[in-house]
């Protein structure tokens, strides 16, 4: 009678029925009972071994069953019960009855514990022990399955054991002759991919079997333990590779457990179709495969390779250091190109040819020289690396829109110009490469519609304009010590709104962030130094940030400020007249710089914006806003700073506007 | 069948154990069975329902796993009477998913989707009459009074799918884990008398992370673009 035409839905009742197959040498859906029978007298075949002796000798088969089975529990009757019982459930099979098990669906009538009693009796266990023997199915006969005496609150009403065809009990007694170890305990393969797991099987059978031939015949058979999931993995792909059928989707489990005593556990390692796949790709590759094989089977580093594949990440073992000497460039570009970075390359290999390029003294050759220079001395190699970018881009071999291109957060405002995730990238081709090989500076893109592109156009543009040459401070060595807010108050206020500056400036805690803007400042500005800035047009924002509605509050309480003082300068001190040049010549030039002068300003302002206009009209101009509402940030920040630059932004844009109009600079923020 | 009762829950933890695995610890299926559903679903009703009076379809998903050191009170069948072991309790390391995911709002976002052809039933996931809990009895669920609606649904042949459970047939191209599931469990019809398994077959469930591609029978799309299969206990 044929028992199963397909494989069931437990791993371990699916491992033990591709472990007969793989003896049987024939599939599942011819196996019937008789064979069965027959590999459980004979299961190699060779009139030599039985599948008693065998699991008697077999160091996983407590593992599997604890020692508390028949089997190793019962010198007097425990072997004749274990040969008697299998042997009368395999040749009393059945598939109709009013029972279903649970584990594979099969139908049946006589259950286990009837073997079982059986079964005693006929071997002449003592009667009056029979009652009190636990026969009920538990983890001795199907591991960790629990029990009624342990687990009991884990099985139905705590009462029944779980509903299971003997013949399945009798099945699993085969899986200890496909018993290899993952993480010290067993292996189980799970996959729906069934061809891959009865082949992964069917090896470990053979491994099983040349160990258990080999020894004496009552000798122990140790586990097999070399193996790690680098190893099966490996096996897999093998497996994969030579299928004629190509797989898309091929996941699979692997179970580490084991039923040994108190010590019973398990955990699954889930290998999902992605990481097969991109696994798949590199070992395809003949040029790539001798690689792929040796770092799975390198127990010190595959758990680390494979973590960081299935997750996407940068992996340390490709990179050269003082044990290995990396991959090859074309391995890393592939590994590079699966993790998603394959945009980067380019421009990687392309800053590497440019920091070979660059005249370093015997010092910095030797710094370059380390496998490991971009960690030893983070400080030192981004100074390297930017030196060699300005040095290029004074050449024209390095476009700011290329330094934007490899932004660490390009997204990120105010502008952030690291670049530091490319250090690991630039150093492994500094390394790899050699003077031969060509290297193309790769094509300028285009980041005007990104966020980044349109944030540093801003400040292109407003340098274009300027007449002073105040950029010039930006080119040298020291350009990082380089207020941007100047320029910016005096050529920025013609074209752009207060909050658009602010935002690309100012962080949410209102602290003023340019190092990374100087950084782009200046490799555009050594770009152009032999030739005229370009005159760009008003660029637009419609990327850029909005500020927040605690920024936007203040800002328009400046602005209020700003339009209150405006009015009390034309309509109180000059009458409803104003004049262009004196207020410049008054207000915009004489602008205070140091903190307590800024806050007397305030106050004086404000007071005299009160008394003037009182004695004037009768009315009363007296500001709604206090001197220490602009004073102090939104924040709570004592920051007259931040106030003054921004009145004078407000005043600037105010004054800039007088030939078009005389009557706002509100901006209808409010 | 044109419209569906859609249903969302939400939570901080979940536990759909992966059955047959008792001793030592517990582990966790990548979704709940259609019989432990099934259950919240009496739950929400205030009694026991059966697998004929209801077709469902089902979408879950869970941001990390757990593991808990539980202690146990345990217990033994001595062939008459259950009654406490006698080597007293014992530690117990459980596995358990983390489903508290967060939207810009703060929200809580749904872990589980129910997608029933009992319309009629609004009102018991709008005012349930149990607690609903996935698991363990702390792994309580909520369900927000607007998640409960009419949805209309169209079949369709192929679509994308995950956070499921399908049943498993040889050949098929899904990735997955595969376990052996009863779609549901009856009570005998004496007190005590334990429980049957209701057709007990092969599922492959499939993890929310990997919408894979399927066409089978009982794929539907609802109005909001969101696909599902419908078991029907076939």
């Amino acid at each position: 009678m044929i028992l199963f035409k397909d494989y069931t839905g437990n791993a371990m009742l699916n491992n033990a029925l591709q472990t007969i197959e793989a003896l049987a040498g024939q599939g599942i859906s011819n196996i019937d009972a008789d064979t069965l029978l027959k590999l459980f007298n004979n299961p190699y075949r060779d009139g030599l071994h039985t599948l008693t002796g065998l699991n008697k000798r077999l160091k996983s088969y407590t593992m599997f069953f604890s020692k508390n089975g028949p089997l190793f529990n019962d010198k007097e009757f425990g072997e004749a019960i274990y040969k008697h019982l299998i042997t009368s459930i395999l040749s009393n099979v059945e598939n109709e009855g009013p029972y279903t098990c649970e584990l594979s669906g099969l139908r049946f009538k006589t259950t286990f514990e009837v073997f079982y009693e059986q079964t005693l009796r006929k071997v002449g266990y003592p009667a009056i022990k029979i009652n009190g023997k636990d026969k009920t199915v538990n983890r001795c006969w199907f591991p960790l399955l629990g029990g009624l005496g342990s687990d009991a609150q884990a099985l139905p009403q705590a009462k029944f054991a779980l509903t299971v065809h003997p013949v399945c009990l009798a099945i699993l007694q085969f899986l200890p002759l496909s018993a290899v170890l993952y993480k010290s305990n067993l292996l189980l393969v799970d996959a729906s991919n069934e061809d891959l797991s009865k082949r992964l099987i069917a090896d470990h059978v053979s491994l099983i079997k040349s160990k258990a031939t080999a020894g004496a015949a009552t000798s122990s058979v140790e586990n097999i333990k070399d193996y790690t999931k680098g190893h099966y993995l490996l096996r897999a792909l093998n497996i994969l590779a030579s299928k004629e059928r190509d797989d898309t989707i091929t996941a699979f489990n692997l179970w580490c457990f084991t039923n040994s005593g108190t010590g019973a556990s398990c955990e699954i390692d889930r290998i999902p179709s992605q990481l097969i796949n991109d696994l798949r790709s590199l070992y395809k590759n003949p040029s790539l495969r001798p690689t792929v094989e040796g770092i799975l089977k390198n127990s010190k580093i595959q758990s680390d390779f494979l973590d960081n594949l299935e997750g996407h990440l940068d992996f340390y073992g490709l990179y050269p250091n003082k044990n290995s000497d990396g991959v090859s460039i074309h391995f890393y570009e592939a590994y590079q190109r699966l993790i998603g970075n394959g945009e980067r390359l380019g421009y990687a290999k392309y800053v590497a040819h440019l920091l070979s390029k660059e005249e370093w003294n015997k010092n910095q050759h030797k710094f370059l020289s380390k496998t490991d220079a971009p960690t030893s001395d983070y400080a030192l190699y981004k100074s390297m690396v930017y030196k060699a970018l300005v040095g290029a881009a004074s050449r024209k071999e390095w476009h700011w829109a290329h330094h934007v291109s490899i932004l660490n957060s390009p997204d990120k405002i105010p502008i952030d110009s690291t670049i530091s995730r490319m250090y690991r990238m630039v150093h492994f081709y500094y390394s790899a490469l050699s003077a031969e090989d060509d290297v193309v500076m790769p094509a300028i893109p285009d980041v005007s519609n990104q966020l980044i592109g349109q944030a540093v156009n801003v400040f292109f543009q407003v340098m274009g304009e300027d007449k002073r040459n105040y950029s010039s401070r930006w080119l040298g060595s020291r350009y990082q010590e380089v207020n941007p807010l100047p320029l910016l108050v005096r050529e920025g206020s013609r074209f752009y709104d207060l909050d658009v500056v602010y935002a690309l400036l100012f962080d949410l805690e209102n602290r003023q962030i340019a190092y990374g803007l100087r950084d782009i400042l200046r490799v555009y500005l050594n770009y152009h130094h032999n030739s005229s800035l370009p005159q760009l047009d008003v660029q637009p924002t419609n990327l850029l940030p909005i500020p927040d509605s605690e920024q936007m509050a203040y800002l328009n309480k400046l602005r209020d400020f700003a339009n209150e003082y405006v009015a009390y300068y034309r309509d109180g001190r000059n009458k409803g007249k104003l004049d262009e040049a004196k207020f410049r010549q008054h207000v915009l030039l004489p602008m205070r710089q140091d903190n307590f002068q800024i806050s007397q300003w305030l106050n004086n302002v404000t007071e005299n914006m009160a008394g003037e206009i009182n004695k004037l009209s009768g009315q009363s101009f007296a500001s709604a806003l206090s001197s220490e509402e602009l004073l102090y940030d939104y924040t709570g920040r004592y920051n007259p700073a931040f106030a003054r630059f921004a009145l004078e932004y407000l005043l600037n844009q105010f004054y800039h506007q007088l030939t078009l109009t005389l009557t706002t600079v509100y901006y209808g923020n409010a | 069948m044109n419209e569906v009762l859609e249903v969302k829950f939400d939570g901080w933890t979940t536990t759909p154990r992966l059955p047959f695995v008792l001793s030592g610890n517990a582990l966790c299926m990548t979704v709940p069975s259609y019989s432990s559903l099934l259950g919240l679903i009496g739950c929400c009703l205030g009694r026991i329902v059966s697998h004929t009076e209801v077709q469902f379809g089902f979408h879950y998903q869970y941001s990390t796993t757990g593991n808990d050191l539980e202690t146990r009170q345990r217990l033994e069948f001595d062939g008459r009477m259950v009654k406490p072991h006698a080597k007293g309790t014992d530690a117990y390391k459980r596995e358990f998913h983390v489903v508290s995911t967060t939207d810009s709002a703060g929200d809580l976002q749904p872990c589980l989707t129910l997608w029933l052809n009992r319309i009629d039933w609004i009102d018991y996931f709008r005012y349930p009459i149990g607690t609903p809990a996935l698991g363990r009895s702390q792994d309580l669920l909520h369900i927000r009074f607007d998640s409960v609606k009419i949805m209309s649904v169209e079949p369709v042949s192929t679509t994308n799918v995950g956070g499921c459970a399908l049943p498993f047939k040889s050949g098929m191209q899904v990735a997955g884990q595969l376990v052996q599931l009863a779609d549901a469990y009856e009570e005998y019809e004496r007190i005590g008398a334990g429980r049957k398994p209701i057709n007990p077959r092969v599922f492959i469930n499939l993890s929310h992370e990997t919408n894979q591609e399927v066409t089978m029978a009982n794929l539907f799309r609802t109005s909001e673009g969101q696909s599902f299969y419908l078991h029907n206990w076939q």
